[in-house]
């Protein structure tokens, strides 16, 4: 498919509805645990949902122990949703034996370390090959996808067909991962933090390339990144989670110019800048909690600089705060940093505990 | 300049012309007359990329490099102390009473089979330069001291294991440990960069309330600009060994002269880089004849001319405490032609 | 201050060129074979390798060369003769076998079964590694428990109490030093497969759609081959003596056909008459067995070093 078409595609697929739905998605996993027979459960995701529409991309942003890498190895199924639904394209890719076979076709994902993304004992043909199997294509067709692919990385199928992971730099390691995610046309590409194994000026080399096959293809991105230099370049829509649960949801310029979660209040402030007295400083209180043995009433309570008695005893849930802005907090802020006034009764909102 | 001006002004770390060379290798050496001061209650930034020489340095100031593989010239102080002409022994044993030192990866520094506690109290009860306190003081002072760094429930945590810790505390208990000795510098060697950017902003905060409190000095080392120019007082721009730019930090952003720390700063995403007065046309390839003797940055700046492939530029200063080392320093008069001709004969070097 | 020229400042496209790297030259896929076999040529590597191919080609390649006597074929005449015989350049033992064709066909057979029964502890134990690799809930723990046992005796007893059930026969032999070459590999490929099990062309390759078995022989085999036949070397040491001490208690390889170990076990008794019969023997299987080791290690020291 050429560029255009394939960008005509995406296009025609708008109002068809949301490439990516997610509902209520969990994922946890049993750890045994010092001082206990007993196996702990770490709630690593924890009822998250949302929507990913054609052509856009959401990017996740989250810190250590927050869960995005494990929300998106559990959309590659590594492994599956304990509960909640997953679509792509309309079709389950949640658990089971259809759902992983869609998974094999709608969703790609590339990897964050590009030397353990990369089997090195395989030629780089036979890696972008490889999510070609289930398609079971002819030999010239699948070579011509091949060739296809590396080009669009700027990759040359002659030059580097035959050699080894270990004999590229870093960067075009990176482009072979790409292209190994576009060569079956997936629905939906994960990106797990791509550029942060990469030296700076190979990250912007990467991040535009992923900006323009996005243009050229219609494709629809989930981008996990901790960078948020990285998500302002690439993201329509950027949601920020905390220790499994998504804080808020917005489209990138309304987030970082007014953000209404204090934690994503907090993460923006934190960043260096040229000019540290634009931003009021938020600080974060106290140490990271466990995904074991979570807070009750919302998760952020124990680092919020806000946080009242009703945050303990009340979960927030994620309400239209703006339109196609999401919170799940309380006290959400207002645009001077400052949790506002004027909001409903936290007791009618919430989940009681 | 009276007495006690002097005392108040000496620098906690005065290094001049420090320059590293491995023994039998011809080229340019990798520290090539590297010169700044530390001091007191301020923090000094040490910005370059990697293999730019930035942990040689420290390394170098703590006598710390392997003599068979490096020979080391030049002038290093410490609080006064010429420390480059000591002996060995001596030299650790001073320096370790005077600087020390925080490591990148938090959890490389401490032994994971040791409980947090006592690592912060060996120093004090152990080492050749400590105060030998007794189990019982040594114990409560290093309570004390993790309380200082910002440790939640510090009687508690005394007997935990690194595992147990978030990075962020893990290398809070590594600044404990360094400040048990009553340090008055710290080298800090990229402390934060493994760590996640709201933890980031934690630990430069709580080294910013070490430096107005304890008036300690810090040497902070780091690749990112950025972090540097929103925290230290000064900066110095490493690259390939020479220092090629040294300014405080409140105009890095819209001073910067030399075209290194202004790709540096165009490099930060999310940022507007500073404008471009006119400049001379780069030539195309250059072929650098001898290394030793060309500007470091010539293979990829966009100024380049002749002249940068044949002599390296002198740090020059350009106004109150901003030096650069360009021959065509951007927003200031060239100080050569384009094709060899110095414009002001005698520069510092 | 001299008036220096400005011109237009450099736009974007004018910027330097960045360093690139050398173009890759287009090279046949022979070529490249070749280039990876050369980085092998070290010393370490070289020595030893050349000694084993030595000793290979003297077993196999000696009788027909030096048209020997085939084994059993001596005649008692000859009884005990010394080195340096007219026609049995080390002499002959009591039955009037020379010596030499002795130690040949001998080669022959310890090598056959060490690497018979090294490459059955190979196929077995890697499969079965591997397995337990991949499904470390409960098929891992269970193969690795049955690995366990088999590991808990002294191999040495292991096998013969096994070739002793069997009967002595070189077949016999070679199953019974298999079976406890197993427990090894299987130890092996279990630690290198967990190695990679973890990696994320892995994780690709299952949401790919790849099965199982497709997954392990394709992706978990190539990377783990290396420290596996790097163990089978060593492994092929050890099955060498087994087969030594086997024979030399009559439970490996019978007479009449001679191996390194029964001809040491059947000449104990002239060990102050006629030495050579006994040391010569020892000689081949420590230099077999050293040069195997050394080999494997130089191997894994080029690797380590790239």
């Amino acid at each position: 498919m050429t560029a255009t078409a394939a960008a005509e595609r995406a296009k025609s697929m708008i109002g068809e509805g949301p490439v990516v739905v997610a509902e209520h998605v969990v994922q946890e996993f049993r750890v045994a645990r010092r001082g206990s027979l007993r196996l702990a459960t770490v709630s690593a995701v924890a009822d998250v949902s949302f929507r990913i529409e054609p052509g856009k991309t959401l990017a996740v942003v989250g810190e250590t122990g927050s869960g995005k890498t494990t929300l998106a190895r559990t959309l590659l199924g590594a492994p599956p949703l304990k509960s909640g639904r997953l679509l792509v394209q309309g079709l389950d890719v949640g658990r089971g034996r259809a759902a992983a076979r869609n998974r094999g076709r709608l969703v790609q994902m590339i990897f964050q370390d590009p030397s353990s993304a990369l089997d090195p004992t395989w030629s780089v043909e036979r890696i972008v090959g490889e999510p070609l199997r289930p398609l079971r294509l002819g030999g010239e067709e699948r070579r011509r996808r091949i060739v296809d692919a590396l080009a669009r990385v700027g990759l040359d199928y002659e030059l580097h067909g035959r050699r080894r992971p270990s004999e590229l730099s870093g960067g075009q390691q990176q482009r072979v991962a790409i292209a190994r995610a576009l060569v079956s046309r997936p629905a939906l590409v994960v990106a797990d933090e791509p550029v942060t194994a990469l030296d700076a000026a190979t990250q912007s080399q990467v991040v535009e390339l992923l900006a323009e096959l996005q243009r050229d293809f219609g494709l629809t991105y989930l981008l996990i990144a901790h960078d948020l230099s990285v998500v302002q370049l690439l993201a329509d829509n950027v949601a920020t989670m905390y220790l499994g649960k998504f804080c808020e949801e917005a489209p990138t310029e309304a987030l970082f110019g007014a953000p209404a979660h204090p934690y994503t209040a907090a993460l923006l402030s934190a960043i260096p800048s040229f000019t540290p007295d634009e931003r009021p400083r938020i600080r974060l209180l106290g140490e990271p909690p466990s995904p074991i043995d979570p807070p009750s009433g919302c998760r952020f309570r124990t680092r919020c600089a806000f946080a009242k008695e009703v945050c303990a005893r009340i979960e927030p849930v994620k309400r239209e705060l703006e339109p196609d802005h999401y919170v799940a907090c309380h006290f959400p802020l207002d645009e001077n940093g400052v949790p506002r006034t004027d909001e409903p009764d936290p007791e009618s909102l919430g989940i009681s505990r | 300049m009276s007495g006690t001006e002097d005392a108040m002004s000496k620098p906690l770390v005065r290094v001049e012309d420090l320059t590293v060379r491995v023994i039998g290798r011809d080229g340019p050496p990798i520290l090539d007359r590297v010169s700044f001061t530390v001091e007191q209650g301020r923090m000094t930034a040490l910005v370059g990329e990697s293999g730019a020489g930035k942990s040689m340095t420290t390394k170098a100031v703590l006598g710390v490099l392997d003599e068979r593989i490096f020979t080391t010239s030049g002038t290093i102080e410490v609080d006064g102390r010429d420390v480059g002409s000591m002996r060995a022994r001596a030299r650790r044993r001073f320096t370790s009473s005077v600087a020390a030192l925080v490591f990148q990866n938090p959890t490389r520094a401490l032994n994971p089979t040791m409980r947090v506690g006592p690592q912060i109290a060996e120093a004090m009860r152990f080492s050749a330069s400590g105060a030998h306190l007794s189990e019982r003081e040594a114990r409560a002072k290093a309570i004390d001291l993790m309380k200082q760094v910002g440790i939640a429930a510090p009687e508690e945590r005394f007997y935990a294991f690194p595992h147990q810790m978030s990075g962020g505390m893990k290398q809070r208990a590594v600044i404990a440990i360094a400040l048990s000795m009553n340090p008055k510098v710290l080298f800090c060697d990229e402390p934060t960069s493994s760590l996640d950017v709201t933890t980031q902003a934690l630990i430069m905060d709580l080294l910013e309330e070490l430096r107005q409190r304890l008036g300690i000095g810090i040497l902070f080392i780091t690749h990112d600009l950025v972090l540097a120019a929103s925290r230290a007082d000064d900066v110095l721009v490493l690259h390939s060994g020479r220092v090629v730019e040294r300014m405080p930090v409140a105009g890095v952003f819209s001073e910067a002269a030399m075209p290194y720390t202004r790709d540096l700063i165009a490099r930060v995403p999310g940022v507007e880089p500073p404008a471009d007065p006119n400049r001379p046309a780069a030539q195309l390839p250059l072929r650098v004849v001898d290394r030793a003797a060309a500007c470091s940055y010539v293979g990829d700046c966009i100024y380049r001319q002749e002249i940068c492939a044949e002599r390296v530029p002198p740090l020059a200063p350009l106004g109150p405490d901003h030096a650069a080392r360009c021959w065509f320093p951007v927003g200031h008069p060239p100080l050569a032609e384009p094709s060899g001709a110095l414009v002001t004969e005698g520069s510092a070097t | 201050m001299s008036a220096v020229k400005t011109p237009t400042l450099p736009t974007p496209s004018q910027r330097s060129p960045r360093t690139r790297a050398i173009p890759l030259r287009r090279e046949g896929p022979a070529r490249m074979w070749w280039y990876r076999l050369r980085r092998y040529r070290r010393p370490g590597i070289i020595i030893p390798g050349a000694i084993l191919l030595l000793i290979v080609l003297f077993s196999f390649l000696g009788p027909i060369v030096l048209n020997s006597p085939k084994p059993g074929t001596g005649d008692l005449s000859d009884y005990m003769l010394p080195p340096g015989s007219p026609g049995h350049l080390l002499g002959t033992n009591a039955f009037g076998n020379d010596t030499l064709s002795q130690l040949m066909y001998g080669g022959q057979t310890t090598l056959i079964v060490a690497v018979c029964a090294t490459a059955l502890g190979l196929v077995a134990g890697t499969a079965l590694g591997m397995i337990a690799g991949y499904y470390q809930r409960i098929a891992g723990p269970v193969i690795m428990r049955v690995l366990d046992v088999i590991f808990a005796f002294p191999d040495i007893i292991l096998a013969i109490a096994i070739a002793a059930y069997l009967g002595p026969s070189m077949v016999n032999a070679i199953w019974a030093i298999g079976f406890f070459s197993v427990a090894g590999f299987g130890r092996i490929a279990r630690a290198q497969a967990l190695r990679v099990v973890h990696m994320d062309f892995v994780v690709a390759a299952r949401s790919s759609g790849s099965s199982a078995l497709r997954i392990l022989v394709t992706h978990v085999w190539p990377n783990i081959a290396g420290r596996v036949f790097a163990y089978g070397l060593v492994a092929f040491g050890y099955a060498m003596m087994a087969e030594a001490a086997l024979s030399y208690l009559g439970l490996g390889v019978p007479l009449p056909t001679p191996s390194w170990g029964n001809i040491i076990g059947t000449n104990q008794a002239y060990i102050s008459t006629a030495p050579q019969l006994l040391y010569l023997p020892a000689l081949c299987m420590f230099a077999t067995i050293a040069c195997a080791n050394l080999f494997s290690d130089a191997i894994q020291e080029k690797r380590a070093a790239e």
